[in-house]
């Protein structure tokens, strides 16, 4: 079964009297373990499309469903515990939290989530480890480099342990070096772990690792993609 | 619940100048508001106990009828003057007890006349209480042995044209309301800083006043000094029950327009007290305005990872009522401390009560401010409830934007 889908969905955003289509009657459907770049250029709807299937905003029509359920009938915080069970997030402001350590801002999704202090304390680590900051897991966001925090924030998306991780432009802040860093520990992860991810980029070097390209253009899907591998 | 509260508490010093001016804002509002209402609580008690001592003692004892006639001073002897000044005086609370003739009359010269009420005393039991035996500036206090000594007031004394040892006549009214008139010896000159009561009143002694108005071993009133203003509430029933025959009222019964002006103050009180913390609550409003403003895409993440909006609303609570907190703490200290520092000295008012009126002279010449700490801590908690509430809208703000909308901003 996807994990998921989203059926004819449209988003138009109203700034001031000019309304922008986003996303225009799009449909596109996930599977478990996928490895996706979702690619076009800037404003052909990517992150729209990334936060409709994350619930972190409403289509205004059409459908999106995660694990079968339509979300777009939830309330925001009945959308809240979706994103909090099921879905991961990296941004490409690498996002953490400035005044938690990188412990923290990995540990933070698990105590949303109530995780006993034990199960916590193992969960981080082993994250920390996976993205080789084992030993900066003292240091907070402003201790550390870009690409750190940016594997922090990988680290962080995981922790719950979400069917899915829909990470936005995660390599554009980032030098060469770190960013095939990131995209390799994300790639490692999804290998170990079977979470799908789902990246909006359009860095040629990020696209090369994905099992599915799917295209955007002046927020349509002009090429769903196919899964390769 | 310990989590965010330590999320809360590094958020509070993310920009620690700006929550240090919050801070600040609010131990100032704090030091200003304590000390205020110490320095009124401070003049209250000074204007208290000198009104008491002027005006004749926390309480008084009179006669059937007397309390609706007070303005008319009527002369009504008690129906045994021994007996209810006994009474008084067995009560642990009263220092001291005396009796009093009161009457109304005219005091004149060759020069002038006026208007005078006339208060009988036994010097011997009011000498080391009387406001007005400490204020003689001229002359001496009464004497038990005095025959014809009047004690006048310095307003008095310069609109007569009238010096210590000057002869003066003083026409009072008997119980029959027929005048009696004598002539008397200026004996001493108090001088209070109170035109009013300067010239309103003048004391003799009780054996003349007895002897002058036929009122032969009686009294109109017995008055007695209480340890403390404020004692006078629990003393008043028991009074009143040993001496069923009696009237017994408090000084402020019968001088109202004192405690109106008392309470008067308070609402002053009150309403600056309110400007006060409204200030500081403003102070952390637009703090915490800020603060949302500022980390609205950090909000987003946080939504984003399923933080709910009451989750991030009590986030933004517990860091308003933390700088609250803080600065309630160290406002309620630095406020005690003031307080307690100036109570030991005192603040000279002198040159501001001379020209003032009444009841403001009445407050002396050094003001001792004085407050309770529980009301201190009161007033803390008071702020740091207000600071958090001040809060209340930002963190709204804060909580009730689209994840997606805050993940926008920049």
């Amino acid at each position: 079964m996807a994990i998921i889908e989203v059926e004819n969905a449209t988003k138009i955003y109203k700034i001031g009297e000019v309304e922008t289509l986003a996303i225009n009657d799009v449909t596109a459907s996930f599977e478990p373990g996928e490895f996706a770049a979702l690619v076009g250029p800037s404003g052909s709807g990517k992150t729209t499309m990334l936060q409709v299937m994350g619930c972190l905003d409403k289509p205004n029509s059409g459908t999106v469903k995660v694990k079968g359920q339509d979300v777009t009938q939830l309330k925001s915080n009945q959308r809240a515990d979706i994103r909090r069970e099921m879905i991961g997030f990296i941004f490409q402001f690498f996002a953490l939290v400035p005044v938690l350590s990188a412990y923290e801002n990995v540990e933070l999704p698990l105590l949303l989530n109530n995780v006993s202090a034990k199960e916590r304390k193992e969960r981080v680590e082993y994250l920390l480890e996976s993205v080789g900051l084992s030993d900066r897991m003292k240091h907070r966001p402003d201790q550390m480099s870009g690409g750190e925090q940016q594997r922090v924030a990988i680290a962080r998306a995981l922790a719950p342990n979400p069917i899915v991780v829909l990470a936005d432009e995660p390599t554009a802040n980032l030098d060469t070096e770190n960013g095939q860093q990131a995209i390799g520990i994300m790639q490692k992860l999804n290998e170990e772990t079977g979470t799908a991810f789902v990246f909006a980029t359009h860095d040629p070097r990020v696209m090369a690792f994905a099992r599915r390209v799917i295209k955007m253009q002046d927020g349509r899907i002009v090429d769903n993609g196919v899964v390769v591998g | 619940m310990l989590k965010y509260l330590k999320i809360a508490w590094r958020n509070m010093w993310r920009n620690w100048r700006r929550t240090l001016i919050a801070t600040i804002a609010i131990v100032l509002g704090l030091i200003l508001l304590v000390f205020m209402d110490a320095m009124i609580a401070g003049s209250d008690q000074a204007i208290y106990s000198n009104s008491v001592r002027l005006y004749g003692g926390n309480l008084q004892v009179h006669s059937p009828g007397y309390r609706a006639k007070a303005s008319r001073m009527p002369v009504l002897p008690l129906a045994n003057a021994e007996i209810v000044l006994d009474t008084v005086s067995a009560q642990p609370q009263v220092v001291a007890a005396s009796m009093r003739i009161n009457t109304g009359g005219m005091l004149s010269n060759r020069r002038d006349a006026f208007p005078v009420a006339i208060t009988a005393i036994q010097p011997e039991r009011e000498a080391p209480v009387s406001l007005i035996a400490e204020n003689i500036t001229e002359g001496r206090y009464l004497d038990p042995a005095d025959e014809d000594a009047i004690l006048i007031g310095r307003e008095l004394a310069d609109l007569l044209g009238a010096h210590v040892g000057d002869r003066v006549i003083l026409l009072g009214q008997r119980k029959d309301e027929s005048m009696r008139q004598a002539t008397m010896t200026i004996a001493g000159i108090y001088d209070l800083g109170l035109g009013e009561a300067e010239k309103g009143t003048v004391f003799i002694n009780l054996s003349q006043a007895q002897v002058l108005y036929n009122l032969r071993d009686q009294a109109t009133e017995v008055t007695a000094m209480l340890e403390r203003v404020g004692q006078e509430d629990n003393l008043v029933p028991v009074l009143q029950s040993a001496l069923p025959a009696y009237e017994v009222d408090t000084w402020d019964s019968l001088r109202p327009e004192l405690q109106e002006t008392l309470a008067m103050k308070s609402t002053f009180t009150s309403i600056f007290g309110f400007i006060v913390v409204m200030i500081a609550a403003i102070g952390i409003f637009n703090l915490m305005m800020m603060a949302v403003y500022e980390r609205t895409r950090e909000m987003g993440v946080m939504a984003a990872m399923g933080m709910k909006s009451r989750q991030l609303l009590g986030l933004f609570l517990m860091e308003g009522a933390m700088i609250g907190f803080f600065g309630a703490v160290i406002g309620c200290i630095a406020a005690w401390m003031l307080v307690w520092a100036v109570a030991d000295v005192g603040i000279d008012f002198s040159s501001l009560t001379s020209e003032m009126d009444e009841t403001v002279a009445l407050m002396g010449s050094r003001l001792y401010p004085a407050i309770e700490l529980s009301k201190i801590i009161g007033y803390g908690v008071a702020v740091a409830i207000i600071a958090a509430l001040a809060t209340l809208y930002p963190a709204w703000q804060a909580a009730r934007q689209e994840p997606a909308q805050a993940l926008h901003y920049v």
